[in-house]
């Protein structure tokens, strides 16, 4: 009832926090023309010769040698005439004040104008209830029902994770601003109708619904029109679980979320640093947009912000479009550690699986698990907003996952950018469901003890009849 | 290049104007408490008392009498605690500066900050006469790149000049709507099924394609993280091609596009000018929120900016469950002439048809159509954000969207919401098609000086071989 926002994550003084570091790599800042076109470049002006040879072209052609080619066919006055276009494109692209919106303007007057997050206060409820999570089931062992995350009792307020010692809180963020196809909004609710969750798992005989106390906790509000708007929001429900003791399991919701979430997750301890593992196909650390936060954006964002340091974030998976030289040798310079799936394909997915293990057991003590679903293969997860081919599989993906939560302190755990729609079937949703499952069932491990190397019960290994002689 | 610099000036100016010129919202009804009440409210400050009898409250519970009933059980005490909270609630709906920010932040620093929609200068291409570019490789036209209607491609208002051309399709793939998104799909599915949209009408033999000068004019660039950024952009682009005497036709994209589709027509023709026709399963003038703009509110911008009155707009096939009976009212005074599934119901679709038609023509203005494909029935229509049950069919609604485009002197016409991953087969996009196609043929009809009510090609209509002929062909 007393809640105030207390993350103010949209300052406007934003666009002062930049990191520095290459802009692009060193052969293509700068470029003089070849001596074998120099009579083409007679009519320019020396301004035009000097942006001509600077960076501003590559904004406007792919490739020095494409932009050669147009001035190949060019007369010397035509040249003068792109030339001249070229910079006004490139003037064009800078914000103009008094011309352009500088920000998105709201309507104060509204008298909804929080409603999409303001808390339902204790006092207007019909009845009253102990503070603790309550079973939204009919049976001792009902499967169906109302449908919540594991099949999990529900809470509702920090006051029930307390109460009921709660482990792990699963929560929904349906926020649906995905740059690719969108539907991440129906994520949760998609994961909430399939099994999966809080299964036993095979590999090590755990089941953690036994052994942790998991609760659905609910969908976390967000605006529909603005990731600014509800980010904060976002940030303040996370900071509520982890303070309340409990390992929050975010399910997205596209994958800007993972601004706020990994912010939260950290700021409860400010001094000590989080560790990261993100997986996906995406890097998602995108500078310079005229937006500021969007899912392309997020990691830029947790880095520039001093959330996380580059040293600690291991990135796996990478394969999409995103992804170019100058950003990688950016990622370089930051200490990312990036698993692209060119590695994969190189070293093989076991050297790779464990050299992100070690990385992630060299980092930070607490970890975080940033999970995009657009990691796995489309064949095994359809519903991805962002997918592309060649990723892992649920065979590759599962056991780092589970092996992760069990060899590392797990504090936060998310799944991002499943969109329902785009797979008509029921594996998309079950595949998510299995990739949760195997986390959870690594911090049950860890809970019972278990952290051994690749643990695996010796029971389902081995029938143990011995081998038939030769 | 300095017209639009000021009209985004004018723009700006609108975007902060509107939360000041709200329409007339409804007023606060102050409702008397039952005496029953009375004893449980001796705790409450005159405030209290007061707040208690606004309309706020009833979006505590179902209804007043439900709330009442949720108050006479509980003690004094508990009352006074359940008012606080309301009114506590009331307060954190509100904007507050210094916790809520009036404004969402850009980052003016970005070095893109206008990529998204900054134009490919012409001497980026080889030289080209102006006038619109053809595909077609083969005399029977076509090359298999799909574009709208199969027509040639015009990129610039000097091609539309240069090729005199008559309708230029558009594409606006704005992807924010409310329900399940995909609209932003909405332009490429209808240009894989482009050949649809053209073609000869059974109906009235007419064949729009042979008729008009048709092109498809690309898409207008969207910024998707932002419905507002892009609206002026959109305007833009829908203006100029106004302005060089072509209708118009704008594929959607979320219904936001309504409000700059609209604002253009103003722009060119001038208030009170126009009559827009809104097909929807919704009412779309959504007041109050806190964003300025979304596919819900695209009527109620245009009105409190002034570009519209109620009285320029026809609405048809509303049924989802807003708005409530208060807004119905407002509505009516607002002069907004709707015609809800409720009224097809009664009165039937061919009564309604023809009121509509009616109304259109009432005034003899330019008329401007905005074709939400949820006003047809999900059967037809399962690619769409925001379906309803119960709505139009096909037989329907391609016989009214053709009467009005050949009996009314159309302007503009856009069709939204077409959210094609919601539709695993071909069938939204095909009837989607095939509402355009009946305004295009509509529109030919005209040229051609069809305009009589309700005309149907006599040789289609019947065979002829039993006589009725003479009362057919007269």
């Amino acid at each position: 009832m007393t809640k105030t926002t207390r993350g103010f994550l949209f300052a406007a003084t934003f666009c002062l926090l930049q990191l520095g570091g290459a802009t692009a790599s060193a052969d293509d800042v700068t470029a003089p023309v070849e001596p074998s076109l120099e009579h083409k470049l007679k009519a320019l002006s020396p301004k035009q010769r000097e942006f001509l040879e600077g960076p501003g072209p590559l904004r406007l052609f792919p490739s020095r040698g494409k932009l050669v080619e147009e001035l190949e066919r060019r007369s010397p006055d035509e040249v003068r005439q792109l030339v001249a276009d070229m910079m006004a494109a490139v003037a064009a692209f800078a914000y103009r004040p008094g011309e352009d919106m500088g920000a998105i303007p709201l309507n104060p007057e509204s008298p909804q104008f929080n409603s999409f997050k303001v808390l339902k206060p204790r006092a207007l409820d019909e009845l009253e209830r102990a503070p603790g999570p309550f079973s939204v089931k009919r049976y001792i062992y009902e499967r169906g029902g109302i449908p919540t995350f594991a099949g999990a009792p529900v809470a509702l307020t920090p006051e029930d994770l307390v109460a009921g010692a709660v482990d792990v809180a699963i929560a929904g963020i349906p926020q649906n601003m995905s740059s690719g196809k969108r539907d991440a909004r129906n994520g949760p609710n998609a994961m909430r109708a399939m099994h999966g969750i809080a299964d036993r798992d095979l590999y090590s005989m755990i089941d953690p619904g036994a052994v942790l106390n998991i609760v659905d906790y609910g969908d976390f509000a967000v605006d529909r029109m603005s990731l600014e708007r509800g980010l904060d929001h976002a940030y303040d429900m996370v900071l509520d679980v982890v303070a309340a003791g409990a390992v929050p399991f975010l399910v997205g919701g596209d994958h800007s979320l993972m601004y706020p979430s990994v912010k939260a997750v950290r700021d409860v301890r400010p001094g000590e640093p989080l560790g990261v593992v993100h997986f996906g196909a995406h890097h998602n650390a995108e500078r310079d947009g005229s937006h500021t936060i969007s899912d392309r954006q997020a990691v830029y964002r947790l880095l520039a912000e001093g959330v996380i340091e580059g040293k600690h974030l291991i990135q796996v998976g990478l394969r999409g479009p995103q992804l170019d030289l100058e950003t990688l040798e950016w990622m370089r310079e930051q200490g990312i550690r990036y698993h692209t799936m060119a590695e994969v394909a190189y070293r093989g997915w076991d050297a790779v699986m464990e050299r992100v293990l070690a990385e992630a057991k060299a980092g930070p003590d607490r970890v975080y698990v940033s999970f995009d679903v657009s990691v796995i293969d489309p064949v095994e997860l359809a519903a991805a907003g962002r997918a592309v081919p060649g990723g892992l599989m649920l065979r590759e993906v599962i056991p780092l996952v589970r092996r992760l939560c069990a060899e590392t302190r797990i504090v936060g755990f998310e799944i991002m950018d499943l969109a329902p729609m785009l797979d008509l079937s029921y594996r998309s949703a079950m595949n998510a469901n299995y990739v949760m499952n195997a986390c959870l069932s690594g911090i049950a491990m860890r809970k019972m003890g278990v952290t051994e190397e690749n643990y695996m019960h010796p029971l389902v290994l081995d029938h143990g009849q011995g081998t038939p002689a030769e | 290049m300095h017209v639009r610099a000021s009209s985004a000036r004018r723009l700006a100016r609108h975007a902060a104007a509107a939360c000041i010129s709200a329409v007339a919202a409804p007023a606060i009804a102050q409702v008397d408490l039952p005496d029953s009440l009375r004893p449980k409210l001796e705790l409450l400050t005159p405030e209290q008392r007061e707040f208690l009898g606004s309309d706020f409250v009833e979006r505590f519970a179902p209804s007043r009498e439900k709330l009442i009933e949720a108050l006479e059980k509980r003690s004094p005490e508990e009352v006074k605690a359940y008012v606080d909270a309301m009114m506590w609630v009331e307060r954190q709906q509100k904007f507050e500066a210094g916790r809520d920010f009036a404004a969402i932040p850009l980052n003016t620093e970005s070095p893109t900050f206008n990529a998204w929609k900054i134009r490919r200068p012409r001497s980026f291409d080889p030289p080209r006469e102006p006038g619109p570019i053809d595909l077609s490789r083969y005399m029977g036209g076509g090359s298999g790149i799909p574009t709208f209607a199969g027509a040639p491609v015009a990129l610039t208002p000097e091609d539309l000049v240069a090729g005199n051309v008559e309708v230029a399709i558009v594409g606006a793939p704005l992807n924010m709507g409310s329900g399940w998104r995909d609209a932003d799909h909405g332009p490429l599915a209808l240009r894989l099924m482009g050949r649809y949209m053209a073609g000869n009408d059974q109906y009235t033999q007419v064949n729009p394609s042979e008729v008009l000068n048709i092109v498809d004019y690309g898409d207008i660039a969207i910024d998707n993280d932002s419905t507002e950024r892009s609206m002026q952009h959109v305007r833009e682009v829908v203006r100029e091609i106004a302005q060089t005497g072509a209708i118009p036709v704008i594929i959607g994209g979320d219904h936001s596009l309504e409000y700059p589709d609209v604002a253009a027509m103003i722009d060119v023709y001038g208030k009170g000018n126009v009559t827009i026709i809104h097909f929807d399963a919704h009412y779309d003038i959504g007041r109050n929120r806190p964003h300025l703009i979304d596919h819900g509110q695209p009527i109620y911008r245009l009105l409190s900016e002034g570009l519209i009155k109620g009285g320029d707009y026809i609405q048809v096939g509303l049924r989802a469950s807003g708005p409530d009976e208060k807004t119905y009212r407002w509505m009516r005074e607002e002069g907004f002439r709707y015609h809800t599934m409720a009224e097809v119901e009664r009165y039937g679709w061919d009564h309604v048809l023809e009121e509509v038609l009616a109304e259109a023509k009432a005034n003899g203005r330019r008329l401007f159509i905005s074709f939400d494909v949820d006003v047809l029935d999900p059967s037809y229509i399962a690619g769409t954000g925001t379906p309803v049950p119960g709505g139009l069919t096909p037989r329907e609604a391609i016989p009214i969207v053709r009467r009005l485009c050949a009996e009314n002197d159309m302007v503009g016409f856009d069709l939204v919401e077409v959210a094609p991953e919601l539709d695993p087969t071909y069938v939204t996009s095909l009837h989607s098609a095939f509402i355009v196609k009946a305004c295009l043929t509509g529109i030919a009809m005209r040229k051609l000086g069809l305009t009589e009510p309700h005309y149907l090609n006599p040789v289609t209509l019947d065979h002829a071989q039993d006589g009725r002929r003479e009362e057919n062909e007269r």
